[in-house]
């Protein structure tokens, strides 16, 4: 494979192992950074179970996607033609769901810096010891995991929509497989582990059974699904978990993005109300093009406008089990373009 | 972490600073006003539609660009082609501005916003350069490194977007691949001429096929299936998009929601006749004007006179010619309406057949294939296309080509009231042309006549005229007319009265001369219109058989119909059988036809005539040259004609009153397309084969389309043949069939009549003992090997052909086609000329998933998910929420 290449392919290739290196040096960097930041992790995260506005959120999040799997079910069940091909594009497709969906991130971002400057307990924030970038990126995972959490409930719409009956397990025992069970018990002793007190040892081994568990599950479990013959573990579907998957990854992602612009607005303004509306009005120029005029399809103008749509690349793509680049790399770069204006204003703070 | 201050300004510095400040908050306020002006402007301007042209011109230039960046190999080139992009906007906008400063008065909106955009510009300008300023004047340099950093990661930002909006992937996930194209498409797309540029245009007339009457209504199902496959077709048609710019698609709908359906219409069209050269129309010529406006109203026609939804592929092809495909939204999904009735025992879905992408590839890649000529050989120019009569094939001819066939008559007969018809070959044209040279040597010899007799009628209006005040010329003119007034005098009234008579006739042939001179030369502009030199040139042809090849050579299927029995209640709408018998050369002709490998449809009616036929001749009864031809092939016609029960009484009232409301038939049951093998054939005839063939296969799948009434039973196809002949298929020797070749069938309450007309003393009627009854086979398709000894005298291995009869021809008479029997004829004819791949299959099946096996209707699982999942989640959070709130509240 490497034997025919020319010496500028040589180079190329080079080029894009260091900087893959040096993406992961950095991501270890960072990782252990925010590792011991993890306590402003912690209060961050628990912060939200405590304020009724995080409860407020998901009971209204719930309420709709609820609303939209009862109108899903009913349409794969429907009497006569009416139906859905994609279940996720009829649930996440919907007018409804991205006007509540607008309101969520800013909820959650609104206090994140704002409160804090208001409150004046931003200087204290500030001088204790940690960089810009780790009270940034606690916050910020923080948020990330209350909208994971925001989202976990719908897992349990899956089975329904997706017609799976009763797991089956086969007493068949290949290498992928036993990977896979011992990355997903890693992942749930790893977990269990942080339920008590430890110390940074164990905070460690917890974390690095978290981290190594959901590798080695993951991996594990591909290889498994893709390999032929009887599996270990089966749950037989009906429909297209692929759709399922894309739409979950890019609920993920979009969230990300949002969420980064949100802690940016709060980061820049001292009223949570502003920074809410703020959030919600430069989220409106990624969600407002979802509702464009399907007529224009395939004109320049409706291909710049979904490529800033968020609503678009549900319905087009990620809903209907299409993996595409253009949104990926959107909320990615917007996301930590964000992030990385947050860190610089909070930097500002100091030299202003 | 170091912080540095700024130090106090001196006060003398404030002086400065302050008138800086005002004038900074001048520039900003005009900015800010310009960018106010420049909305107002652009929305006056929009309203005005002054941008249209602009935008235009703009939307154009972009596309040439994004089209020319895709070509473009080197980041050279791509630099060059973004330079000519900008020049191009630049001319765009300085236009504007010349134009407005031409007509200030008029182009007020357009002054607003181009001076608003300028002072917003400028005030960004001076923004730039004061945050340039503040950076290099900044004594921190935290500010500077900052504010790069920032810089750097917006352009990062930017230029990765802006790349990866040209340069994408979208990875399908799905199960079976269902939105990318087949690899072996995809290659053979490759292979698309990348200079030229293919529209697809999406027509969605919110009509679907469906084999349905114009007059009946679409249920659920028809329109549940017509947006599901208009989905696909987009679904589609983005797959095609992603190729590059090779394939543009637009999107046309009759119902779209802004009314602007016309509009959009003649936009998509002018921008494929004219082009890359639609903007500045004025420098063509105009031949070349001419030429478009002839395109386009023709691409307009097409596009408008489809009779469903459909898919049209345009693009310019060799000599600058424009071809047009057009591919039906149920050439590429099928609406199976018995099988969504039935599915789920009942409860219903839609399920739809595919037929594959590859319907559509091959029009992309064959665009400037021939259309497929079809021949149609009648015996009178009445029975022709080209006539709009109830007798005639008007309606074939319009249902053949809008689905892509072209229509050529060919008139086998030479008519004249004084002598019994002649064999003849001649065009629609040749016959037209020689009834014109008649009427227009009737109407030479009229007007000679008439001007020969003006002089007289006027010198003998003079003469009566003068006479009445001149004794001595009445005497004279009572010498001339002495014989008439049998020796009596003229009078002065006798006088009178006949020159107001002679004035009249004078003033009536004065009237009628340039009445009959009109007439003539409407005779000689329709003569104009044909080719006369050509037309003369084949009516010296006197060889019936050369002249019948000639004409055939460049059919590719022939049609042979022969419409005899249409009511046999009614004398008077009945053709006799012996009127089509051909003569040896032309059944020769067609021979050759057949020789060459090209196929033949013959639809031959019963060649039954009434007892009291007088004009009957001996042997005028005995099958003609072209039906024995046909039997060699294993075709046998039936002597007998195919009665249905339900005619019975229409047969009966005839002959009791066939003056007075007799002679009125029930029409007759629809044909079929399903039966058991064997059931048709007479006894003993075992069946060819179990296997049905391709084109009963194909109207099996149309007529699914219709689905289940409400007693549950199948709807027919509407498909009805009144008097049709048996047909039966006996294999020649040595030959086998792999299919059985019947296609139609008749229905079962039907018998074979063999005296089929009402008589004084007889009504037909079915008789156990004389007739068989139904079903009966009328229609028949096979691949027939031609006889060896067609090709005794060279030797030469005889071919396949195909070849197809049906025992009718007249059901599809008239000046309009029913869907159904459109369908029929486009089936049979796609067939005979091997383009199987255009008849439906049922190899794929596509439906919406369902999850009834896991989660029943009405269940108590079901009202778990409902309810339990559904609204039971968020009302356990509300619950939570609840308990934290109230625990938040313990002190």
């Amino acid at each position: 494979m490497f034997n025919n290449l020319s010496t500028r392919e040589w180079l190329t290739l080079a080029l894009v192992l260091v900087v893959l290196l040096g993406a992961a040096a950095g991501l270890l960097w960072m990782a252990i950074g925010l590792f011991r930041a993890r306590s402003l992790i912690r209060r961050e995260f628990s912060a939200y179970f405590l304020s009724p506005i995080a409860y407020v959120v998901l009971v209204v999040f719930l309420f709709v996607t609820g609303d939209l799997f009862v109108n899903t079910l009913g349409l794969l069940t429907a009497k006569g033609p009416m139906g859905t091909e994609s279940p996720m594009q009829t649930m996440f497709g919907d007018k409804l769901f991205w006007l509540v969906f607008l309101f969520i991130p800013p909820l959650l971002t609104m206090r994140l810096f704002a409160e804090e400057r208001s409150s004046g307990t931003l200087e204290m924030l500030m001088t204790a010891p940690l960089r810009d970038w780790q009270v940034v990126l606690c916050k910020y995972l923080a948020c990330l995991a209350f909208y994971a959490v925001l989202w976990l409930p719908t897992l349990l719409y899956l089975p329904a929509l997706l017609g799976a009956s009763a797991p089956v397990f086969n007493n068949v025992w290949t290498v992928e497989g036993i990977l896979f069970v011992a990355g997903l018990g890693s992942l749930l002793i790893g977990l269990v582990m942080l339920l008590p007190h430890l110390a940074t040892g164990g905070r460690l081994a917890s974390l690095v059974l978290i981290v190594g568990g959901s590798v080695a599950a993951g991996a594990g479990g591909w290889l498994h699904y893709n390999a032929a013959g009887p599996h270990l573990f089966e749950i037989p579907v009906q429909l297209d978990p692929y759709p399922v998957l894309w739409t979950y990854a890019g609920m993920f992602l979009a969230g990300a993005m949002f969420l980064a612009i949100g802690l940016l607005i709060s980061s820049l303004v001292r009223s949570q109300m502003v920074a809410a509306i703020l959030a919600l009005a430069i989220g409106l120029l990624f969600v407002g093009g979802g509702f464009w005029r399907p007529e224009l399809t395939g004109s320049n103008l409706y291909n710049f406008v979904y490529f800033f749509s968020v609503p678009l690349h549900f319905d087009r793509s990620f809903t209907r089990g299409l993996l595409d680049t253009r949104p990926l790399i959107l909320y990615g770069s917007t996301a930590l373009f964000c992030l990385f204006l947050t860190v610089r204003s909070l930097e500002s703070r100091r030299w202003q | 972490m170091a912080v540095t201050t700024s130090a106090p300004a001196p006060a003398s510095a404030r002086r400065p600073r302050l008138f800086w400040s005002r004038l900074h908050f001048l520039i900003r306020l005009l900015g800010v006003t310009g960018a106010l002006f420049a909305c107002l402007g652009a929305f006056l301007a929009s309203i005005q539609g002054k941008l249209n042209q602009p935008l235009s011109d703009a939307a154009t230039a972009w596309d040439h660009y994004t089209g020319a960046l895709n070509m473009a190999g080197s980041a050279g080139e791509k630099f060059t082609q973004t330079g000519s992009f900008i020049t191009q906007l630049w001319d765009i906008v300085a236009n504007l501005g010349r134009i407005s400063l031409e007509q200030p008065r008029e182009q007020i909106a357009t002054i607003f916003l181009l001076a608003g955009a300028a002072a917003t510009l400028f005030a960004l300008l001076v923004e730039v350069f004061v945050v340039l300023c503040f950076t290099a004047t900044r004594r921190s340099a935290f500010g500077v490194n900052a504010l790069v950093q920032v810089a750097l990661a917006a352009v990062v930002l930017i230029a990765l977007n802006a790349w990866s909006f040209s340069n994408y992937l979208q990875i399908d996930c799905t199960r079976d691949r269902q939105y990318t194209l087949p690899a072996d498409v995809r290659n053979d797309l490759a292979q698309l001429d990348p200079s030229s540029q293919t529209t697809i245009i999406v027509y969605n007339r919110h009509k679907v096929f469906g084999l349905l009457s114009d007059n009946k209504l679409q249920d659920e199902y028809d329109s549940a299936a017509e947006n599901k496959v208009v989905d696909k077709v987009r679904d589609l048609v983005e797959q095609f998009r992603a190729i590059g710019p090779r394939i543009k698609v637009e999107m046309l709908d009759t119902q779209s929601r802004d009314y602007k359906y016309k509009e959009r219409l003649q936009e998509v069209i002018d921008a494929i006749v004219k082009g890359s050269n639609s903007a500045g129309e004025s420098r063509h010529d105009e031949k070349r004007l001419k030429k478009w406006a002839d395109e386009a109203a023709s691409l307009r026609k097409t596009i408008e006179d489809a009779p469903e939804n459909s898919l049209f592929f345009c693009a310019r092809g060799e000599n600058d010619k424009l071809y047009v495909q057009r591919l039906s939204f149920n050439d590429f999904y099928l609406l199976d309406k018995t099988a969504s009735q039935d599915d789920r025992d009942g409860r219903g879905n839609l399920v739809l057949l595919y037929q594959g992408v590859e319907p559509v590839a091959r029009r992309l890649l064959h665009l400037e294939e021939r259309r497929p000529r079809v021949g149609i050989a009648v015996i009178h120019p009445v029975l022709s296309s080209m006539r709009d009569h109830d007798w005639g094939l008007r309606g074939l001819r319009q249902a053949l080509e809008k689905r892509g066939f072209e229509v050529k008559d060919i008139v086998l007969k030479k008519w004249s009231q004084f002598a019994p018809p002649a064999a003849a070959a001649a065009t629609v044209d040749e016959s037209a042309l020689e009834r014109l040279d008649e009427r227009e040597r009737a109407m030479e010899n009229t007007i000679r006549n008439l001007e020969r007799a003006q002089p007289a009628l006027k010198k003998g209006f003079e003469e009566f005229q003068k006479a009445i005040t001149d004794e001595n010329k009445r005497d004279e003119l009572s010498k001339r007319y002495a014989d008439q007034l049998d020796g009596g005098k003229l009078t002065v009234q006798d006088v009178q009265a006949q020159a107001m008579v002679l004035r009249l006739n004078l003033e009536n042939l004065e009237l009628a001369l340039p009445s009959y001179r009109q007439r003539l030369k409407d005779v000689q502009d329709e003569k104009s219109k044909l080719n006369v030199p050509a037309l003369r040139e084949q009516q010296r042809m006197t060889d019936v058989q050369a002249k019948l090849s000639r004409l055939l050579d460049d059919c590719d299927v022939l049609i042979v119909p022969r419409m005899t029995l249409r009511n046999v209640a009614d004398r008077f709408e009945n053709v006799p059988g012996r009127l089509y018998n051909l003569d040896e050369p032309q059944v020769e002709a067609i021979k050759d036809f057949l020789k060459a490998g090209k196929p033949l449809l013959a639809c031959f009616g019963p060649s039954n005539t009434p007892p009291d036929d007088r004009s009957m001749r001996p042997g005028d009864d005995q099958p003609d040259g072209l039906e024995k031809l046909l039997g060699e092939l294993g075709i046998q016609f039936g002597k007998q004609t195919v009665l249905f029960f339900n005619e019975e009484d229409g047969l009966a009232e005839a002959r009791a009153d066939a003056d007075l409301g007799g002679g009125q038939l029930e029409p007759p049951p629809p044909v079929l397309f399903d039966w058991q093998p064997g059931v048709g054939r007479p006894l003993g005839r075992r069946p060819v084969s179990d296997q049905p063939n391709r084109i009963r296969r194909s109207l099996q799948l149309d007529a699914r389309a219709l689905g289940r009434d409400a007693d549950g039973k199948p709807i027919p196809l509407d498909i009805r043949i009144r008097h049709p002949r048996p047909l039966y298929y006996t294999p020649p020797k040595g030959s086998k069939l792999p299919y059985d070749p019947d296609f139609l069938m008749t229905d079962a309450r039907s018998w074979d009549e063999e005296k089929p007309f009402p008589t004084g003393d007889y009504t037909p009627h079915f008789d156990r003992n004389k007739s068989k009854p139904g079903p009966f086979p009328i229609g028949v398709a096979l691949d027939a090997e031609l006889p060896a000894s067609w090709y005794a005298s060279t030797g030469q291995t005889p071919p396949t052909v195909r070849v197809a009869a049906i025992g009718q021809g007249g059901f599809f008479t008239g000046k309009k086609l029913e869907p159904a029997d459109a369908k029929l004829f486009v089936d049979i004819l796609n067939w005979l000329l091997g383009r199987d791949e255009q008849l439906p299959v049922a190899n794929r099946v596509w439906s919406y998933p369902r999850v009834n096996d896991t989660v029943p209707p009405g269940s108590e699982t079901y009202a778990l998910w409902k309810y339990g999942v559904g609204f039971g989640l968020p009302a356990l959070f509300f619950y939570l929420g609840g308990v934290v709130w109230l625990m938040r509240r313990v002190r």
